[in-house]
C-alpha cells in the first residue's frame, strides 16, 4: 500500500463535516416540514375539492384548519429537533450507565462472545504450522487479520441484533414504560458494546502479541522495530537539469514511482522543512528504498548505484555522501556521524565539517540523489526516502496499530446500532455490512476513484450508468460520442435530444453516488497496522488521527438517526 | 475349483443378500408391527441394524493410506480409478478446511484473489503476491493452469523486477518450488512436471544471468542458509541444472501414460541432454565430461526417444524406423509403404530429429571436441590480444616442391627446418635450430614469405584453421547438418532444420579468423574451410558480427 | 371533586397494513377519565380495545386522533413515568439477570438513592415472595414466578399510578387471591389503579368504577355499586327460618306490596371454601374431608347478615390463622 505521509489537515476534515452534516440536516429538515405539511393539508384541500364539485359538505372550519395546517410543519418539526436536543442534553448519566451494564452483562450472558474469543485463540494455533519464514510483516499481518474478522462478526451480530431482539421480546417496553428517554436506551447500548469490544480487543492483543513475540525466530527479532521517520517533499531534475514535477516513467502501469536516469543531470531532490536537531542523535541517518530499473544488463553482478548529496539550502553548500550500491530488498540505511570529512570536489581536497551547522540551515536542508549508472533508471517516490531518528518502542506503535483496529470496531457498532433502530436484525446487518464493504472492495474502488476525481465540467469516460449500458449493448468505443454514432431514431434532431436526456439523468444519478462516495465511510483509513508491519511507528498526525477523526464524524449523525428512528417508532405494532 | 467359484459367488452375493435380508425384515416388522410388543419390536430394530452395519462397513468404510488399510470396497475403487482427493496427490488439511468454511463460494473468493494478485504484481508489492497465489492454490488445488501459469509468472515475469541477480535467482527458485508443489499435489498433472523442467533447464541455462544462474544452482549464493550447497529443495543431488531439469522432463513423460503430449514434448530429456553438453561448451569446459554427455545425448535420442512408440493416423510409429522396418509394418497393416515413410519423416521434421542425430554424433568424436577446444582457445588468445603472427609454417605445397625450387642456401636451411617440423615454429625457436643470427633469420624469414613459401600465422589463426578442417571435414559425412556447402537436393532441404546456434557458432569461428588476417594486414585467401558455409548464409553473418563487435568492445562497422 | 389522573378525549386508534391501508379499528372515539385514588378497572371480551388502551396510555402506540393526559403530562411525556409503575399481561423481562439484577436495574433508571433503592429491592422479594429464587437468573422462572417478579419491578419505584394489564389471568386462586389483596392495599395507600380484565368476578371484587368496552367503543362507565346493585330488590340475612315464618313474612310483605321473589339458603363463596381447604390441608395434612362433613361445617358459617356486597370482615385469611 502506499504509506501515507501527509499530516491529516485537521482544520479541512472538519470544515468538510461540517458542511456535509450541515447539509444533509437541512435537507432532512426541509422533507419532514414539507411531508408534516401535506400529510395536513392535503386531506383537506381534497375534501374541500370535493365539497365543490360534488355537493358533499363543505369542511368545517375550513379556514382556520388550513393555517394550523400550514403551521404545523414548521412548529411541529421544531418542536420535534427541540425536544430531541434536551432529550440528549438531560440525559441521567445514572440511567445511561443502568443500560450500559445491562448491555455488557446481555453481551457476556448470551455467550456468543466467548466463542468467538476462542475461535480467534484457536486461529493462532493454527498460525503455528506457518512455514517460519523471517519475514515479521507476515506474522504482524495474520494476528491483526485473525483478530478483527471475528470481531468484526461479533460486532455485527451483537450491534445488529441487540435492539431489534428487544423489541421482538418485548423488554424494551418495560424499560420505556419507565422514565428512560430514547436518547439514553442508544447511548447506553452503544457504550455497552464498546465497552465489551474494547475488553475483547484489549485481550487478544496481549495474546497476539505474545504470539508475535515468540513466534519470530531469533534472528528476525531486530525487525520488530518501529521507525520513527522524518519525511521530506520531493522534487526531481530531468536529465537537462531541469527542474521537473515528475520523475521519467519507465513503462511502469504503476506510476508511484518516478525516475531518474542515471549518468545525466537527473536528480531526485528531498527538501526536508523544520527539522527537529534534538532527534537527531547527533548523526543523520539516511534510509532509503529506491527501485532499481535497468535498462540494459550492465554489469549483472553488482547492483545500481548511488550517491547521497547534503545541500544547504542557504548557502549552497554541497557535502557529498561516499557512493553506495543499492539493496532492493534489504537495508540502505546510510550513517552519517555528525562530524564528517569527504573528498570536496570543487576545491578538491578533503574537508570536515559539522553537518548540523554546515547542512541544515534554520531546520530546513536538501538531500539529493543521483544514479551513477549510464543507461540505468532509479526510481522513487516522496516516502522513499526520510531521516531516521531513534525507533519508538514497537509495543506502543502495536497499541496504536490496535487502535485503529479498535476506532473501526466502534464505526460498526455506532452503524449497526443505528440501523437497528429503525430496521430488523437482517436488515441491518446487511446495511452495516454494505456500509462497511462498499469502499473496500477493489471493483468499486476504481468507480469511486473516478467519481471522486473527476474535474468540474470534465465528462467521465464512458458515461453514466445508462449511457454505459447503451455503449456495452450497442459495443460503442467510449472515446466516440454517441450521437456521431448511433441512431435510434432516424432523425438527427430528435436522436440528440435522446442522448442529451440520458446525460442528464446519468448526471443526477452520478451526483447522488458522489454523494453516497462522500457519505460513506473509507475503512481503508483504518488499517493502521501495515505501516507497523513494514516496520514502521503509528504516527499520530499521519496515520491515527484520520481514523479517530472518521469514527467521530459519524458519531453525531448516528446518534440522531438512531434517536428519532426509535422515538417514532410504534414498539407495539406487528 | 468349484469350492473357489462357490466362495467367490458368495462373497460377491454375500453382502447383497445382507442388504436383502435386512430390508425384508424391516418390511416384516412393519407388517406385523402391531402384533408385537415394544420390546420386541425393540429387539427387531437392533438386530436389524447389526446386519446393516456389515454391508455399510465394507463398503464404505474410508482408507487410511498412512495405517495401511484399504477400506471398504467403494474406498478401493476410489483409490484405483483415482477419483479421491487423497488419491489425486498429497490432501492439505488447511486447504480442505478453507473450501469448507467457504460454503460454496470457492469460485468468487478465487476470483477476488486473482484481482488482489494482479494488484500485488502492479504495485510490486512481492511478499504479498506470493502470500495471495499461495491462498489461491489452496482453495483451488487442481485447477492447473494456475500451477503452470504463477511458476511460470514468478520465475520469468517477477525474477527480472529485481535489481540483483541473486534476488532474481531466488524469484526463478520460487517458480520452480512452485510447480514442484503442483506436481505433488496433482501427481497425474504432467504438465506441471513440464514446467519444473523449463524453468530448471531453459531459464537457468538461457537467459542472460545464466552464468550466474548455473553456478547458483550449484551453489546457493544464501550461504548462510544452504553452507554453501544448493538449495536442496529444487537440487537435491547437486546436479547441473539442465541434469536436474531432465529428470523433471523424463517424469513428464513417464506421468504423461496415455502419451497426451505432442511427440516434440516428449523429446525434452533427451534435449535436455543436448543442452547439458553444449552448454558446457559455452563455458569452456572441453572435456571428457562434455564428450561422454554427447555421447549420451546420442544414446537418449536414438535410443530412447527415437525408439519411442507413438500412434498416428497411420497406426503406430517410432522416430527411428528405418525404411525396412517401415516395410514390415507396411506388410502387416495392409497400407501403402509410402503413407508410413511420410507420416515418419514429417513427424521426425517436427522434432528435427534427424539433424540432433547427426549432430550427437558429430560432437561425440573426440577430434570434434578438440576441434572446439582449438577455437575457444583461440578465441581466449584473440581477446587478449595475442595475434600477432609469431609462427611460421610452410605454404601448402611447398615442403614437396622444396628440390625444384631456386632457394638460396640460406632458405634452403631455414626451409630444411621449417619443413622438418610438424607443428609451425616460433621465430625463436627457427633461430636456435639454425645457428643463424636471428637478424638473419628474420631476413630468410621475410624473403620466403614474400615468394609465399611460407606464411607467418599467428597460433589463434592455426588453431582456428585447425578447427574449421575439421568440422569441414565432418559435415561434408554429415549432410544432414546442411552445412556442407554443397547444394542439397530438395528433399534435404526440407528435411533440414539449419539449427542456427551451430552455424553461428562456426560462422564465428570464420570471423575471428577472418579479423585476424585483417588484424596483421593479411588478404583473405580465396578458399578456406568452411567457405562455403560462410557464403551460404550471411543474413546470420550480420548477426554474428553485431555480437563479435559487443564481445569485443569495438564499434560497429557500418554495413 | 377528586382530580383527574388519566384523561382521553375522544381517542382512536386505527392500525395500518404496510402500505397506509386501514385493517382494524382498534378504538373509536373513547372517552374517559380515572380519578386519583380509585381502582378503575377496563373490561371488556377478547378484542375489544382494553390493552390497546392500556398501551396508548403508557406510549407504546401512537394514537390516530384524539388526545391522552395522564398525570396532566400528554402520553408520549417520558418524566411522567417516574410515578408510573405498569405489569405487562406477559413479563417482558430480560431473561438473562436474576431477580436482584432485575430489580437493581429498573430501580436504577429512578431517581432513587442508592440505600433506598436497595431497601426497597429487599422488601419487595420479600413482597411478592421470591426470596429462595432471588439469584437465579429469570429464564429458570416459572410462570407465576415470572408474574411476581414482574409485579415487583411494576412497584419498584412507589408509583402513584399503577396500570396493570390482565392481573390474574393464568393465576391459581391463592394467586389471585394475594394479588386481590394487593390491588386492596395498594388503595389503601392512596394509589390509583387501572387494571384490565375480562375475569369479572376478580375485577368485581377489587373495582371502584369500571367501564365495559366493546368493538373498540365505550358502552358502559360507572362506580360498581352503582351498576351492580339492583335496583329494585331488598336482600335480607337472617338465621336459619322454619317454614311457618317464612309464610309469616310473605304476608308481612304482601301487606307492604312487596313480593318474595325466592327463599333459599345461601351458599358460602367457592373460593372461600377453597383457600380453606388449601390451608387446613397445609396444617393437617392426610386427612380428608367428604361431602357431608363439608357441608356441615359450612352450615355452621354460611348465616351470617349480609347487606351490602363488601367482603366480609371475616374474609379467608393468610395462611397463618387457623379456621376457627
Amino acid at each position: 500500500m502506499i504509506p501515507n505521509i501527509q499530516p491529516y489537515d485537521l482544520m479541512t476534515g472538519i470544515k468538510h463535516w461540517a458542511t456535509v452534516v450541515g447539509t444533509l440536516t437541512g435537507v432532512f429538515f426541509v422533507l419532514a416540514v414539507i411531508l408534516v405539511t401535506i400529510s395536513r393539508v392535503v386531506p383537506l384541500l381534497w375534501n374541500a375539492l370535493l365539497a365543490l364539485f360534488t355537493g358533499r359538505p363543505f369542511p368545517e372550519k375550513f379556514g382556520e384548519r388550513l393555517v394550523e395546517g400550514l403551521l404545523a410543519g414548521p412548529v411541529n418539526v421544531t418542536k420535534g429537533v427541540w425536544n430531541g436536543l434536551l432529550d440528549f442534553a438531560l440525559m441521567s448519566p445514572r440511567r445511561v450507565w443502568a443500560l450500559t451494564v445491562l448491555t455488557i452483562r446481555e453481551s457476556l450472558r448470551r455467550k456468543a462472545f466467548s466463542v468467538l474469543v476462542i475461535f480467534a485463540v484457536l486461529m493462532m494455533f493454527a498460525g503455528w504450522f506457518f512455514a517460519g519464514g523471517d519475514d515479521v510483516k507476515v506474522y504482524i499481518s495474520f494476528v491483526f487479520r485473525v483478530i478483527s474478522w471475528p470481531m468484526l462478526i461479533l460486532v455485527l451480530l451483537l450491534s445488529c441484533w441487540g435492539l431489534p431482539r428487544d423489541i421482538k421480546d418485548r423488554s424494551l417496553h418495560t424499560v420505556v414504560t419507565k422514565p428512560t428517554r430514547k436518547s439514553e436506551i442508544v447511548v447506553g447500548r452503544l457504550l455497552g458494546y464498546s465497552a465489551v469490544t474494547t475488553a475483547a480487543v484489549a485481550l487478544m492483543a496481549v495474546v497476539g502479541y505474545i504470539w508475535i513475540v515468540r513466534q519470530t525466530p531469533e534472528d528476525a527479532r531486530s525487525q520488530l522495530i518501529a521507525r520513527v521517520p522524518i519525511y521530506g517533499t520531493l522534487t526531481y531534475l530531468d536529465r537537462e537539469g531541469n527542474f521537473a514535477e515528475k520523475g521519467v516513467n519507465v513503462g511502469d502501469e504503476w506510476d508511484y514511482r518516478g525516475f531518474i536516469e542515471g549518468g545525466t543531470r537527473s536528480r531526485a531532490i528531498w527538501e526536508f522543512k523544520n527539522i527537529d536537531t534534538r532527534r537527531l542523535n547527533d548523526q543523520l541517518v539516511i534510509e532509503s528504498n529506491f527501485e532499481a530499473k535497468r535498462m540494459h544488463k550492465g554489469d549483472i553482478g553488482k547492483t545500481l548505484l548511488m550517491q547521497y548529496t547534503l545541500i544547504n539550502p542557504k548557502s549552497g553548500d554541497r557535502i557529498d555522501v561516499p557512493q553506495t550500491h543499492i539493496s532492493e530488498f534489504g537495508e540502505n540505511i546510510t550513517t552519517v556521524p555528525r562530524q564528517f570529512t569527504f573528498y570536496d570536489r570543487d576545491t578538491k581536497q578533503n574537508r570536515t565539517v559539522d553537518l548540523f551547522d554546515a547542512a541544515i540551515a534554520d531546520g530546513n536542508m536538501k538531500i539529493e540523489v543521483r544514479c551513477l549508472n549510464v543507461g540505468q533508471f532509479l526510481g522513487m517516490a516522496e516516502a522513499d526516502l526520510f531521516l531516521r531518528t531513534p525507533n519508538a518502542p514497537f509495543w506502543f506503535a502495536y497499541v496504536k496499530g490496535f487502535a485503529g483496529t479498535l476506532l473501526m470496531l466502534l464505526l460498526v457498532i455506532l452503524f449497526g446500532v443505528t440501523a437497528s433502530c429503525f430496521t430488523k436484525g437482517p436488515v441491518a446487518t446487511i446495511a452495516t455490512c454494505v456500509f462497511v464493504l462498499v469502499r473496500q472492495l477493489r471493483p468499486f474502488q476504481e468507480i469511486f476513484e473516478r467519481i471522486l476525481n473527476q474535474k468540474p465540467g470534465e465528462e467521465i469516460l464512458g458515461g453514466g450508468p445508462i449511457e454505459a449500458t447503451i455503449r456495452v449493448y450497442t459495443h460503442l468505443n467510449p472515446q466516440v460520442p454517441m450521437h456521431d454514432h448511433l441512431s435510434p431514431t432516424g432523425s438527427e434532431s430528435v436522436d440528440f435530444l435522446i442522448f442529451k436526456v440520458v446525460k442528464q439523468i446519468d448526471g443526477v444519478i452520478i451526483e447522488g453516488l458522489r454523494l453516497a462516495v462522500n457519505v460513506l465511510p473509507d475503512f481503508t483509513q483504518f488499517y493502521t497496522e501495515t505501516r507497523l508491519a513494514n516496520g514502521f511507528d503509528v504516527s499520530w498526525d499521519t496515520t491515527l488521527l484520520p481514523a479517530v477523526t472518521l469514527t467521530l464524524a459519524y458519531i453525531i449523525p448516528c446518534l440522531l438517526i438512531a434517536y428519532y428512528s426509535l422515538k417514532n417508532r410504534e414498539l407495539e405494532a406487528k | 475349483m468349484i469350492l473357489a467359484d462357490m466362495t467367490g459367488l458368495v462373497q460377491d452375493y454375500l453382502f447383497d443378500g445382507l442388504i436383502l435380508v435386512g430390508l425384508i425384515a424391516i418390511l416384516v416388522v412393519i407388517i406385523f408391527l402391531d402384533h408385537l410388543k415394544s420390546r420386541q419390536r425393540k429387539l427387531a430394530y437392533l438386530g436389524m441394524m447389526v446386519a446393516l452395519t456389515i454391508p455399510i462397513i465394507y463398503l464404505g468404510m474410508p482408507s487410511t493410506p498412512s495405517e495401511g488399510q484399504e477400506g471398504g470396497e467403494l474406498a478401493q475403487l476410489r483409490t484405483e480409478y483415482k477419483l479421491g482427493e487423497s488419491t489425486l496427490g498429497d490432501v492439505d488439511p488447511a486447504s480442505s478446511t478453507m473450501n469448507l468454511v467457504l460454503l460454496g463460494f470457492r469460485g468468487i473468493a478465487a476470483s477476488m484473489l486473482w484481482l488482489d494478485a494482479k494488484h500485488y504484481q502492479k504495485t510490486k508489492d512481492w511478499t504479498n503476491l506470493n502470500e495471495t497465489v499461495k491462498s489461491i492454490i489452496q482453495l483451488q488445488p487442481h485447477f492447473k493452469e494456475v500451477w503452470s501459469f504463477q511458476g511460470w509468472n514468478l520465475a520469468f515475469n517477477v525474477s527480472v523486477e529485481m535489481d540483483a541477480v541473486e534476488d532474481r535467482f531466488f524469484w526463478v527458485k520460487e517458480g520452480a518450488k512452485f510447480c514442484q508443489d503442483g506436481t505433488r499435489r496433482n501427481r497425474d498433472a504432467h504438465k506441471i512436471y513440464w514446467d519444473v523442467g523449463r524453468i530448471k533447464g531453459f531459464k537457468i541455462g538461457q537467459s542472460d544471468e545464466w552464468e550466474y544462474y548455473r553456478k547458483f544452482f550449484v551453489i546457493d549464493p544464501d550461504v548462510e542458509r544452504f553452507n554453501g550447497g544448493p538449495d536442496r529443495e529444487i537440487n537435491p543431488d547437486e546436479l547441473d541444472n539442465y541434469l536436474e531439469a531432465k529428470r523433471w522432463f523424463q517424469r513428464h513423460n513417464d506421468t504423461d501414460v496415455h502419451k497426451r503430449a505432442s511427440v516434440n514434448r516428449r523429446s525434452y530429456p533427451a534435449r535436455a541432454q543436448f543442452d547439458y553438453a553444449s552448454t558446457r561448451q559455452r563455458e569452456g569446459k572441453f572435456d571428457e565430461t562434455t564428450r561422454l554427455g554427447w555421447e549420451q545425448a546420442y544414446e537418449d535420442w536414438t535410443q530412447k526417444f527415437g525408439q519411442e512408440r507413438f500412434m498416428t493416423n497411420a497406426g503406430e510409429l517410432f522416430l527411428e524406423a528405418t525404411d525396412g522396418e517401415l516395410e514390415v509394418m507396411a506388410k502387416e497393416r495392409k497400407v501403402d509403404v509410402e503413407v508410413l515413410k511420410n507420416r515418419r519423416d514429417s513427424y521426425r521434421q517436427t522434432c528435427n530429429y534427424n539433424f540432433w542425430k547427426a549432430a550427437a554424433k558429430m560432437e561425440s568424436r573426440p577430434e570434434i571436441t578438440q576441434a572446439h577446444k582449438n577455437i575457444f582457445e583461440a578465441k581466449h588468445l584473440y581477446k587478449q590480444g595475442k595475434t600477432s603472427p609469431s609462427l611460421v609454417r610452410p605454404a601448402v605445397d611447398f615442403c614437396s616442391r622444396l628440390d625444384d625450387l631456386t632457394l638460396t642456401n640460406d632458405q634452403h636451411a631455414i626451409a630444411k627446418i621449417i619443413c622438418a617440423s610438424q607443428e609451425p615454429l616460433s621465430r625463436q625457436e627457427i633461430v636456435k635450430k639454425s645457428g643463424m643470427t636471428s637478424t638473419a633469420t628474420n631476413k630468410v624469414i621475410a624473403e620466403l614469405e614474400e615468394d609465399n613459401h611460407v606464411q607467418r600465422v599467428s597460433k589463434a589463426q592455426l588453431l582456428l584453421e585447425s578447427g574449421m578442417l575439421t568440422f569441414e571435414r565432418q559435415l561434408q559425412n554429415a549432410p544432414e547438418l546442411g552445412l556442407s556447402g554443397r547444394v542439397l537436393t530438395d528433399d534435404e532441404a526440407e528435411l533440414v532444420n539449419k539449427d542456427r546456434d551451430h552455424i553461428e557458432a562456426l560462422l564465428e569461428a570464420i570471423l575471428y579468423w577472418r579479423s585476424i588476417h585483417e588484424l596483421n594486414g593479411r588478404e583473405i585467401p580465396k578458399t578456406y574451410p568452411l567457405k562455403s558455409v560462410w557464403d551460404s548464409s550471411q543474413e546470420l553473418v550480420r548477426n554474428v558480427k553485431r555480437q563479435f563487435y559487443r564481445e569485443n568492445g569495438m564499434a560497429a562497422e557500418s554495413e | 371533586m377528586a382530580e383527574s389522573v388519566i384523561q382521553i378525549r375522544n381517542l382512536s386508534k386505527i392500525y395500518r397494513d404496510f402500505w397506509g391501508r386501514k385493517k382494524v379499528r382498534a378504538l373509536n372515539s373513547l372517552s374517559l377519565d380515572v380519578e386519583k385514588g380509585e381502582v378503575f378497572g377496563l373490561l371488556g371480551p377478547n378484542g375489544s380495545g382494553k390493552t390497546t388502551t392500556l398501551k396508548l396510555l403508557l406510549g407504546l402506540l401512537f394514537p390516530t386522533e384524539g388526545k391522552i393526559t395522564v398525570l396532566g403530562k400528554p402520553a408520549s411525556n417520558v418524566e411522567k413515568n417516574e410515578r408510573i409503575g405498569y405489569l405487562p399481561e406477559e413479563s417482558y423481562l430480560y431473561k438473562f439477570l436474576n431477580a436482584e439484577e432485575t430489580l437493581n436495574f429498573y430501580g436504577q433508571l429512578f431517581k432513587m438513592s442508592r440505600v433506598e433503592r436497595k431497601k426497597r429491592i429487599d422488601e419487595l422479594i420479600e413482597l411478592v415472595g421470591i426470596q429462595h429464587a432471588r439469584k437465579r437468573q429469570l429464564k429458570e422462572y416459572s410462570k407465576g414466578m415470572t408474574r411476581r417478579i414482574g409485579l415487583a419491578q411494576a412497584l419498584i419505584n412507589n408509583p402513584d399510578l399503577v396500570m396493570l394489564d390482565e392481573p390474574t389471568s393464568g393465576l391459581d386462586p391463592i394467586g389471585t387471591r394475594e394479588m386481590k389483596d394487593l390491588i386492596i392495599q395498594l388503595k389503601e395507600q392512596g394509589k390509583t389503579v387501572v387494571m384490565c380484565s375480562h375475569l369479572l368476578a376478580d375485577v368485581q371484587d377489587v373495582c371502584d368504577r369500571i367501564a365495559i368496552l366493546y368493538g373498540g367503543e365505550l358502552k358502559v362507565m360507572g362506580e360498581v355499586d352503582q351498576l351492580l346493585t339492583e335496583q329494585d330488590e331488598t336482600q335480607l340475612h337472617t338465621s336459619r327460618l322454619s317454614e311457618a315464618a317464612i309464610s309469616e313474612i310473605r304476608e308481612v310483605l304482601a301487606r307492604h306490596n312487596a313480593e318474595l321473589s325466592g327463599v333459599e339458603q345461601p351458599r358460602a363463596n367457592l373460593e372461600d371454601l377453597f383457600l380453606r381447604t388449601v390451608h387446613e390441608s397445609k396444617s393437617r395434612p392426610g386427612r380428608r374431608f367428604t361431602s357431608d362433613e363439608a357441608a356441615q361445617s359450612s352450615a355452621t358459617t354460611a348465616v351470617e347478615t349480609k347487606t351490602d356486597d363488601k367482603p366480609s370482615d371475616d374474609t379467608p385469611d393468610d395462611k397463618n390463622s387457623p379456621a376457627s
